[in-house]
């Protein structure tokens, strides 16, 4: 990584200044928004499961997947809760276009809304996994090379996930 | 790894797939055939432009095989979509690699792309997913 841009070269030449602030993570905002971006689709997997018990047996498998994504995010890296509410920054929020949302349980912060038929709910999942996927290459500018390797792999998962989502008999 | 040795992986496990699915298509039913087709599609293009970035960096892009060793039998289906399968996994663990190595934005981008690609193909032809593609030690 090269450090010698041009704010190394700035006043370092007293002793009694401050020391010069570390060089910032490059894998500190990648591996951050990505944990959101699990997070979210976590709660996305709850709520839907909880919404639509016929699609548990379905679902579940790609939670799991999930939440490891998670774990492999948050190993190694400091503990950083989740800051942004998940909900709060995606700009998708594809589901406001479905028409008929259920009731939103109220003081419930963190539940998405979501669409009414099990049809729907599935392209709402498949339509925040692609959304993952393609913020997942976003991160590759500045992370270093493991992380690349991970939010790569995590990205395609979660390309993989929404493939199988829409397909009818999957 | 260099950027031009991970290069030469995903070339590499692109001529392998160009060939595979070959086998693979000759053993699908007819209503699975138009898949095999589309993935050797794909991975003809993908081998096209690997040898294009290659030869942009004054490296010799790696030659076919004549062909390749197969991991058992492939008369059925079933074992040519296993076969399809293994293609694509060992195709996402080179292209996962390439994403470490690449040096530009640019190609660390496709390479992403092309991982993501692999992954739906062999999620689609397993019917199931697998938490980390391209990553064996996490598998």
């Amino acid at each position: 990584m090269a450090l010698g841009g041009a704010g190394a070269l700035g006043g370092c030449t007293g002793e009694d200044g401050p020391a010069p602030p570390a060089p910032p993570d490059p894998d500190a905002e990648p591996l951050l928004r990505a944990r959101a971006a699990e997070d979210r689709l976590l709660a996305l997997y709850d709520a839907a499961i909880a919404q639509q018990p016929a699609l548990a047996d379905r679902l579940e498998p790609f939670r799991a997947e999930h939440a490891g994504h998670l774990e492999a995010l948050s190993a190694g890296s400091s503990p950083t809760p989740s800051l942004t509410a998940p909900t709060a920054t995606s700009p998708a929020a594809p589901a406001a276009a479905s028409s008929a949302a259920p009731t939103p349980a109220p003081g419930a912060p963190t539940a998405p809304a979501l669409p009414a038929t099990p049809a729907a709910v599935l392209r709402l999942l498949a339509q925040e996994e692609s959304a993952a996927a393609d913020a997942r290459v976003d991160g590759l500018v500045t992370a270093s090379a493991p992380v690349r390797r991970l939010l790569a792999s995590i990205g395609a998962s979660e390309a993989a996930h929404a493939a199988l989502l829409r397909r009818r008999d999957a | 790894m260099s950027e031009t040795d991970a290069l030469q992986a995903a070339l590499a496990g692109e001529h392998a797939a160009v060939w595979a699915y070959g086998v693979v298509g000759a053993q699908l039913p007819a209503d699975r055939a138009p898949e095999a087709l589309a993935a050797l599609a794909a991975h003809r293009a993908r081998r096209d432009a690997l040898e294009r970035t290659l030869e942009r960096a004054a490296a010799s892009p790696a030659a076919a095989a004549p062909a390749y060793d197969l991991p058992g039998p492939v008369t059925t289906a079933a074992q040519a979509v296993r076969l399809a399968v293994l293609v694509e996994e060992r195709l996402a663990a080179a292209y996962a690699d390439l994403v470490a190595a690449a040096e530009g934005e640019a190609l660390r981008v496709t390479a992403a792309r092309a991982l993501q690609e692999t992954a739906v193909r062999g999620a689609l032809w397993r019917r199931s997913a697998v938490p980390f593609p391209g990553l064996p030690e996490r598998s």
